[in-house]
């Protein structure tokens, strides 16, 4: 468990580097991605149990199932959040492309004219 | 909590006497006459002018920081992005450590 | 009674991407604010159990005086905007209603749920639901308010995730009640909250989270623009209340008190110097709401109820504010100050009592409000009273300079203001004088807001026990 919680503090960091240093919109959309990927990795490896087995009753192991099998909620959690995420990747995308139709260009830098 | 009405009428009656005060005060005859302003222009004839109050709001632009306050708003997503960042480190730094 | 309001809500917004009346969505969202005041007047905790799942192995949504509050107001001003926008908005009217319906559904959803990762699922509705509002001229200006809010947006709600995720696996359950019972002062715990925090301070826009929040609100339409800066803001602060109160931690809060009075001073100086009229009443908000985080981080009975009856003047006097300069621009078609002006009396009345009643002064409702939060500083720290009665002068400055650009340049203009658009305007108005000679009227709804914040063991009761 611990290789996947450190892969998944390296995938965070590398996630906000793309979001906040790189200028161009689509790149900032792909790392706003991989950095809600890595907060799901993170959330399936708390459920983790060392030898368990996957959280689906059969006939075979219904006894003691409660204690070894995975702690199925995060996976929940999870699969809700991939819909989000999958949601809100789909407006940003759209959302950068009218921005490419209107303002000709994706690079973050230049679109400043609302400041101050 | 507090007596509200009373309160109420203290700064009504506030307002109402310094209202009076700033009446009566302006109203007094001056010694000098409306203020016009000379301005140099190399010696060709040129009218006084009068300044308006709109030079009240020019000062204050030019006081109090708010010229860097605006620099930092720059418009751009990288630097908006970047004091998110700042502001959630310390946030956590500050409620672990108070 | 609580699930009803939302099913209709999103129901009826489907509904609008169908058949295509517009009175499905203004029916729908007056309906759910006479259910809201249906449950003021029944003035009890009322609890849902989904399924007849139990606590703390299924979800429930609960409704204490603090979530009545919030949502009354949330569903008050969206039936307002809702009036207003049959006139505002021109073009594309069945998907502007399906997205305002959403957005409502989102911001309720927030307020009434018991559970953490609920909270969460409709503070995505909700943000998602107001991405699609952003952009939805899509002109210029929108899209590029639409894209910085996204990104930041969604940046913002990942660390709430990742905060969820780290409670998660130090407690292991999602209900609110239950966390309140599992507290532990681990580090883990404690950078858990101040990410979820981080994450509800984006949503309220106290800096430095604030970025997105001008150039999102001057892209917007103008009744959008009112929705943002009275119901998001009243949402992200209720989340940071609903977190402090869960960890059982309403007390001093130096982070707050800090970061509270650099809203407060950086969003009234920037607001002086604005030329955008929208932009110059979206730092306005930012301002007033460094007003509530500071208040709210003293801790005192005076210092909540203060913040509290302050979001709601906020409300107030920023939906009234925000919907009389979309009536200017709905006439003049101009957004920037200098090139407003208009002649119309009753405008001109209404819009005079909303910047009187902004910078504080009696007999109007920011003048209680402002007094109450006077006096809770007082007792902390005079410097912080000081530092707000600053704050205060520099509110007038500005309001006055809105006031007379628009009524005293001498500009005249053509054509009628529509009455449906004057309704709303006028409703608060009345309101604002209101709730200023009778204070009582608000505080009867703060009040029980304030105690519910305070006495945690009966939300815990309610919840757990019954």
């Amino acid at each position: 468990m611990l290789e996947t919680l450190i892969t998944s503090a390296l995938l965070a960091v590398v996630g906000i580097y793309c979001v906040v240093v790189k200028k161009n919109l689509i790149k900032k959309v792909i790392g706003l991605a991989i950095f809600t990927n890595s907060i799901h990795l993170l959330l399936i490896s708390i459920g983790f149990r060392e030898g368990g087995i996957a959280p689906i009753i059969t006939q075979a192991n219904l006894v003691g199932f409660a204690a070894r099998a995975v702690d199925p909620l995060p996976q929940a959690l999870v699969l809700t959040s991939i819909v989000i995420q999958l949601s809100v990747t789909a407006l940003a995308l759209s959302i950068a492309i009218l921005a490419f139709r209107h303002l000709n260009t994706l690079n973050t830098d230049k679109m400043n004219k609302l400041s101050g | 909590m507090f007596e509200y009405w009373s309160l109420f009428v203290l700064t009504f009656a506030g307002f109402i006497g310094l209202g009076f005060l700033i009446y009566f005060l302006g109203n007094r005859k001056s010694r000098f006459e409306e203020r016009k302003f000379e301005t140099y222009t190399c010696g060709e004839p040129f009218p006084k002018v009068h300044v308006s109050p709109e030079n009240f709001y020019v000062a204050i632009k030019k006081g109090l920081g708010i010229r860097d306050l605006r620099e930092i708003h720059s418009g751009k997503l990288s630097d908006y992005l970047l004091w998110f960042l700042i502001g959630m480190v310390v946030v956590i730094l500050m409620v672990l450590w108070v | 009674m609580l699930e009803y309001i939302i099913s209709i809500l999103i129901v009826s917004s489907f509904l609008m991407l169908v058949l295509k009346r517009d009175l499905i969505a203004i029916g729908a969202i007056l309906v759910s604010f006479f259910m809201m005041v249906l449950l003021f007047f029944q003035d009890q905790i009322t609890i849902v159990r989904f399924g007849g799942w139990v606590p703390p192995f299924g979800i429930v949504w609960v409704m204490d005086g603090l979530s009545l509050f919030v949502g009354l107001l949330i569903t008050g001003i969206s039936s307002l905007v809702a009036i207003y926008s049959i006139k505002y908005i021109k073009e594309r009217k069945h998907r502007f209603y399906t997205l305002l319906c959403l957005m409502t559904a989102g911001l309720l959803g927030v307020c009434l749920t018991g559970d953490i990762f609920n909270m969460y699922v409709f503070f995505e509705i909700l943000s998602i639901a107001s991405y699609g509002l952003v952009s939805f001229f899509l002109d210029e200006d929108a899209i590029e308010g639409a894209f910085k809010y996204i990104i930041i947006g969604s940046f913002g709600s990942s660390f709430i995730l990742l905060g969820i995720a780290l409670l998660y696996g130090v407690t292991g359950t999602l209900n609110f009640a239950d966390l309140a019972l599992k507290i532990s002062h681990s580090p883990v715990f404690m950078i858990a909250l101040g990410l979820i925090i981080g994450g509800f301070a984006f949503k309220a826009a106290i800096i430095p989270f604030h970025a997105w929040k001008p150039d999102a609100i001057e892209g917007t339409p103008t009744p959008i623009g009112a929705i943002f800066t009275t119901s998001s803001s009243a949402v992200g602060v209720y989340g940071i209340m609903r977190i402090l109160f869960v960890f059982g931690m309403i007390q001093l809060n130096f982070a707050l008190i800090g970061f509270g009075v650099l809203t407060m001073m950086v969003g009234a100086l920037l607001a002086l110097v604005q030329i955008n009229a929208k932009r110059m009443l979206a730092y306005s908000s930012i301002s007033q709401i460094g007003y509530v985080v500071m208040v709210i981080g003293f801790g005192t009975t005076l210092g909540l109820t203060s913040g509290l009856y302050h979001i709601l003047n906020n409300a107030l006097i920023k939906g009234l504010l925000f919907m009389g300069i979309g009536c200017v621009i709905y006439l003049t078609g101009k957004e920037n100050l200098d090139e407003m002006g208009m002649n119309n009396t009753p405008l001109l009345i209404c819009m005079g009592i909303g910047v009187l009643s902004m910078a504080g002064i009696p007999p109007l409702n920011g003048f209680v409000s402002k007094w109450l939060i006077f006096m809770a500083s007082w007792e902390i720290n005079p410097i912080l009273t000081v530092l707000a009665i600053i704050a205060s002068a520099i509110t007038l400055a500005y309001g006055f300079k809105i006031f007379s650009s628009i009524f005293l340049s001498g500009k005249k203009s053509s054509g009628e203001i529509p009455k449906i658009m004057l309704v709303p305007v006028v409703i608060l108005t009345i309101l604002c004088v209101l709730i200023g000679i009778f204070p009582q009227l608000g505080l009867n709804i703060v009040e029980p807001a304030a105690n519910a914040l305070l006495n945690q063991n009966q939300y815990i009761t309610a919840v757990l026990g019954g």
